[in-house]
C-alpha cells in the first residue's frame, strides 16, 4: 500500500525522452503562435518602415496610425452595432430554429423524415447561385434591410445534419421516462433535450457568430444602398480595397511623410481587429465541448 | 384520429416547403414595375418632389439642369473598388450642384462582381460609372445610348470624332453608349507641355554624381553605370521594379520594342505578334542581360510597388521603374536614409517612339432604370465640358487654383495642406471626374515637379505616339473564342517572358527563348494575326479618317 502511494521514479531515460518531447512541442507551439504574434507586432508599426524587414519581437516605429486608419470614420460606431446585433440575433435565431429543426428529424417516425433529409442534402450541394439568390431576396422583400443578415441563415444544412446526428445519439429512454410522466414533445424538448444539448449548442454558436462576425458579402451585395447597417467586416473589406491602389492623394501623403500605412499594415490591423472578439470569446465556450452527455441520467 | 391530423399536417408542411422554395421564380413583370416605383424614389429631390427641370442656359449657370435649391438626385454606381469616396459631399460636389442642379447618390462596390450580380437582376441604378464591363453595359436592352439622348433632345455637344469611334469599339451596333473619360489625342499632348502617364525609370543622381556623372545616352552606358554603383557600393542593387504596375517597361522601349501584343505598320500591312518580332527577342536579350549581370533580383517579378518604392527610398538601390504620374515626391522618405538624395527621370535612351494605344479610362452609362435620361446626358455635357473638367479635377478657378504662365495650375496653401494632411477628398472631393481630361490631370501634376524632371518629360512627350487602333481592335467579350485566345496570349507572353529573363545563361537563354516561342505556337497565336489583320486595317482607316 506505502508503495503504491508513492510516485514511479523516472529513469534517465524518460527524462531524455521528456525533455525532447517538450522541446519539440515548445518549437511546434512557437512556429503556429508566431505568425500571429508578427503579425500583431507589425500591425502597430509604421507600414513604410516594416517594408524594410529587420522586424521580429517589437515594433521598430510603434504607431497607431494602421488602426487609426480603419476607424478614422464615424460610421465605425455604428458599424459595430450592426455587426454585434446581427452576431447576438443571428447566432440566437440560427440555434434556435436549427435545434428546433433538428430535434423533430431526429424522431425516426417523422412522416416524409427521408424526403426531408434527401431535400436538406441535395440543397446543401447544390444552388442556384449569387442571381437567383438576390431575386429571391427581392422577392422577399429583404434587400437593404437589417433582416437580410439574419433570416436566410436562420437554418444552416450542415448544422441540421449534425445536430440530428447528436439528437439522434441521445437515449430514447430519456424521452420516454418523461412521456410516461405526461410530458409533451414541448416539454421533453425544453427541459431535458436542451439542458443535454449545450454542446452541439455551443458549436454552432461559436461558428455561426464567427460567420457573422466576418461576413462582409452580404453587406456588400444585398445591403448596397442602406449605408446605416453596413458591418464592420464591409468597412474593412472597403478600407483594404482603396489602400490597395496607389492615388496621388495618397502619394502625396505618403511623400508628406504623414501617411506611413501600407496596404499589408492595414490589413494586418484588420485581421487582428477581425480576430481578437472571437479570440476573447473561445476560452468560454471550451469547456462545453468536452462536457459528457448523460452523466448519471438514465441506466439501461 | 390524432395519428390522421398530425399527418395532414405533416403532409400540408411538406408541400409549403417545397413551394418556399420556388418563390424565387416571381414573375418578372411585378418586380419591374416595383424596382420602376424604387427607381422612382432614387430620383426624387430632397423635398420628395421629382426636381424642376428648368433647362439649359436658365438663371446664373448655362449648365443649369435641375433646381439648386431641390436638386434632382441621380444614384450611381461606382465600379472602383479603391474608390477613396461615396458622398457627394465636400467643396466641389456643393459646386456642381449650385451650377447645374444635379445631386449623386454614390455607392461604391466593394467587389468587381456586384456589377454582373445587379445587372442580371436588372437591379442598376441612374448612372454607372466603370472601367469594366464595357462591352456588357453597352446594349439597347440595358442603357441608353449618347447618340440616341443628344438627337432626342436636342444637344448642343459636338463630341470630337475620335472619342465617339473610340466608344463605338465596345458596341455590338452604330451606337456609342458612353464617352470614354481621360482621353487625349496625339494632337491634344502637341499642345501642353504636360507628359503624359507613361513608365520611367528615376535614378539617384547624387550617386551619379559621386560616380563623376557619365554621361547616359545608351543602354550601354547605363549597364556600365550599374557596374560601376556595383563596383561602389556592393549592398546597392542597381535596378529594382515591380510587377504590380510597370514591370520593365523602360527597357522595352529602349530595345526598340513595342508596348503592345500585335504590330501592323499600315492598313494594307499584315498584322506580326510583337513577342515574335526581334525587337522583343532583343528586349528579353537586354532583360537577361541585366539579370546575369545582377543589375536585379529575380524578387521584383513577385513585388508590388510599395516594396519596390520601400527599397529604393531604404537606399537599397540606385534606380526604380516608376511612372511619369509619381514624381519625386512619391519618394521623399529617402531623406530619412540619404538627407542628400536627388531622384531624377533618366531620359530616353533610344530614338524608338513610345507607341501607346490609348481610348480612355472609364465610362459613365446611363441606364434604362434611369427615370431621367434628359437631366443625365445634359449633365454628362458639364462634366465634359472644360468648364466641367476644370471643377471636378481642379476645383474653382480663383479659389482652388490659379493659372501660371505655363498654363499649369497653381494650387492654393489650403489646397496644398489637405493633400499633406490626407484631407483632400473630405473637404473638396475632387472625385466625380466622370468627364474628366487626361491633359488637366498630366498638367496638374507637372505643376510641381522640378526643372530637371521638366527637361526629360519635354522628351518623353515628343516620343510619345498615341495608336489607338490597338485597342479599338482587341478582341472583346463578343468576339467569343477569339478574346478567349487573345486572353491565352497575353497571359502567356506575361509569365512566359520571366523565364526568359531569368536565364542563368546564353545557352539556357536560347533554350528557354525557344520554349517559349513553342508555347506560343501551340496555342495557335498566328491565326489570332491573321484574325487582326482584317480588323486593323478597318481600324486604321476609320481613325485616320478622324485625323
Amino acid at each position: 500500500m506505502k508503495a503504491e502511494g508513492k510516485k514511479k521514479k523516472k529513469s534517465m531515460q524518460d527524462n531524455v525522452l521528456d525533455a525532447a518531447i517538450v522541446a519539440v512541442m515548445i518549437l511546434v507551439v512557437f512556429s503556429c503562435l508566431y505568425p500571429f504574434l508578427l503579425a500583431v507586432i507589425m500591425s502597430f508599426n509604421e507600414g513604410i518602415d516594416a517594408l524594410k524587414g529587420g522586424i521580429y519581437f517589437w515594433p521598430r516605429k510603434l504607431t497607431f496610425e494602421n488602426y487609426g486608419s480603419l476607424f478614422k470614420d464615424p460610421v465605425w460606431g455604428n458599424a459595430f452595432l450592426v455587426t454585434l446585433a446581427r452576431t447576438v440575433i443571428g447566432t440566437t435565431m440560427t440555434v434556435f430554429f436549427t435545434l428546433f429543426v433538428s430535434y423533430g428529424l431526429s424522431h425516426k417516425d417523422l412522416v416524409f423524415r427521408k424526403f426531408y433529409f434527401s431535400f436538406f442534402i441535395f440543397a446543401m450541394y447544390f444552388s442556384g447561385g449569387v442571381i437567383p439568390y438576390y431575386i429571391l431576396l427581392r422577392s422577399l422583400h429583404l434587400l437593404n434591410k437589417f433582416w437580410v443578415y439574419v433570416v436566410p441563415g436562420c437554418l444552416s444544412l450542415f448544422y441540421i445534419l449534425v445536430a440530428t446526428s447528436f439528437f439522434q445519439g441521445i437515449p430514447e429512454e430519456i424521452a420516454e421516462s418523461a412521456k410516461l410522466d405526461g410530458a409533451g414533445e414541448l416539454k421533453i424538448f425544453r427541459s431535458l433535450i436542451l439542458p443535454l444539448s449545450k454542446p452541439i449548442m455551443a458549436t454552432i454558436a461559436i461558428f455561426t457568430s464567427v460567420g457573422h462576425w466576418n461576413n462582409w458579402y452580404d453587406s456588400a451585395f444585398f445591403a448596397t444602398s442602406n449605408k446605416g447597417i453596413r458591418t464592420m467586416a464591409y468597412l474593412m473589406t472597403a478600407i483594404i480595397n482603396q489602400s490597395s491602389t496607389q492615388n496621388s492623394a495618397a502619394d502625396a501623403a505618403m511623400a508628406a511623410g504623414v501617411r506611413t500605412t501600407t496596404t499589408l499594415s492595414i490589413q494586418l490591423a484588420a485581421m487582428v481587429i477581425a480576430v481578437l472578439p472571437i479570440l476573447c470569446v473561445y476560452p468560454f465556450f471550451q469547456r462545453y465541448f468536452v462536457t459528457g452527455l448523460t452523466v448519471g441520467a438514465v441506466k439501461s | 384520429m390524432k395519428k390522421s391530423v398530425y399527418k395532414l399536417t405533416a403532409l400540408l408542411m411538406a408541400v409549403l416547403m417545397t413551394t418556399a422554395s420556388f418563390t424565387g421564380c416571381a414573375s418578372s413583370k411585378a418586380s419591374k414595375n416595383s424596382r420602376t416605383d424604387e427607381g422612382k424614389a432614387n430620383t426624387t429631390g430632397e423635398n420628395g418632389s421629382q426636381g424642376k427641370v428648368i433647362g439649359n442656359g436658365s438663371g446664373d449657370s448655362k449648365w443649369m439642369i435641375g433646381d439648386p435649391d431641390n436638386p434632382i438626385e441621380l444614384t450611381v454606381f461606382l465600379n472602383h473598388t479603391w474608390y477613396p469616396i461615396e458622398d457627394f459631399t465636400g467643396i466641389i460636389p456643393e459646386e456642381i450642384t449650385k451650377l447645374t442642379g444635379i445631386k449623386l447618390k454614390p455607392v461604391r462596390a466593394t467587389d468587381y462582381t456586384q456589377l454582373g450580380v445587379l445587372a442580371s437582376s436588372g437591379e442598376l441604378p441612374d448612372l454607372i460609372f466603370t472601367s469594366q464591363m464595357m462591352d456588357t453595359l453597352s446594349e439597347p436592352d440595358i442603357c441608353y445610348s449618347y447618340n440616341e439622348l443628344i438627337d432626342k433632345y436636342n444637344l448642343d455637344w459636338k463630341i470630337p470624332g475620335e472619342l465617339i469611334t473610340n466608344a463605338k469599339s465596345f458596341s455590338p451596333d452604330d451606337n456609342y453608349y458612353f464617352i470614354m473619360s481621360h482621353t487625349a489625342t496625339n494632337k491634344d499632348w502637341q499642345k501642353t507641355k504636360a507628359v503624359p502617364m507613361v513608365a520611367t525609370l528615376l535614378y539617384r543622381y547624387d550617386m551619379l554624381e559621386q560616380l563623376g556623372n557619365p554621361q547616359i545616352n545608351t543602354l550601354d552606358d547605363l549597364f556600365k553605370v550599374y557596374d560601376m554603383v556595383k563596383d561602389k557600393w556592393p549592398g546597392v542593387t542597381p535596378m529594382n521594379f515591380s510587377s504590380e504596375t510597370w514591370w520593365l517597361d523602360p527597357f522595352k522601349q529602349w530595345s526598340g520594342c513595342t508596348l503592345q501584343y500585335f504590330i501592323m505598320d499600315g492598313p494594307d500591312d499584315k498584322c506580326r505578334i510583337a513577342a515574335k518580332t526581334d525587337e522583343f527577342k532583343n528586349y528579353l536579350k537586354n532583360c537577361n542581360y541585366m539579370y546575369q549581370k545582377g543589375y536585379f533580383n529575380a524578387d521584383n517579378f513577385a513585388w508590388n510597388s510599395a516594396q519596390a518604392s520601400a527599397d529604393i527610398c531604404s537606399g537599397k538601390a540606385f534606380s526604380t521603374v516608376g511612372s511619369t504620374q509619381y514624381g519625386p515626391g512619391s519618394y521623399n522618405s529617402i531623406y530619412d536614409t540619404a538627407p542628400k538624395a536627388e531622384l531624377r527621370e533618366m531620359k530616353p535612351l533610344s530614338d524608338y517612339p513610345l507607341i501607346n494605344t490609348e481610348i480612355g479610362w472609364a465610362a459613365t452609362f446611363i441606364t434604362k432604370n434611369n427615370k431621367h435620361p434628359e437631366e443625365s446626358i445634359r449633365f454628362m455635357q458639364f462634366l465634359f465640358s472644360e468648364e466641367g473638367q476644370k471643377l471636378t479635377q481642379w476645383g474653382r478657378e480663383g479659389k482652388e487654383y490659379t493659372l501660371n504662365a505655363s498654363g499649369f495650375p497653381e494650387f492654393s496653401k489650403e489646397w496644398k495642406q489637405s493633400i499633406e494632411d490626407n484631407t483632400n477628398s473630405t473637404i473638396y472631393n475632387p472625385w466625380f471626374y466622370f468627364g474628366g481630361s487626361k491633359i488637366l490631370e498630366a498638367e496638374s501634376r507637372c505643376a510641381n515637379e522640378p526643372e530637371s524632371f521638366q527637361e526629360t518629360n519635354n522628351l518623353i512627350r515628343e516620343s510619345y505616339i498615341n495608336e489607338p487602333w490597338y485597342a479599338y481592335a482587341t478582341p472583346k467579350v463578343n468576339d467569343g473564342d477569339w478574346k478567349v485566345l487573345y486572353d491565352k496570349m497575353v497571359d502567356e507572353v506575361k509569365t512566359g517572358q520571366v523565364k526568359v529573363i531569368l536565364s542563368a545563361d546564353d545557352a539556357e537563354f536560347d533554350r528557354n527563348y525557344q520554349e517559349f516561342i513553342n508555347r506560343l505556337d501551340s496555342i495557335h497565336v498566328d491565326s489570332l494575326a491573321e484574325f487582326m489583320t482584317p480588323r486593323l486595317s478597318e481600324a486604321m482607316k476609320l481613325y485616320a479618317d478622324q485625323q
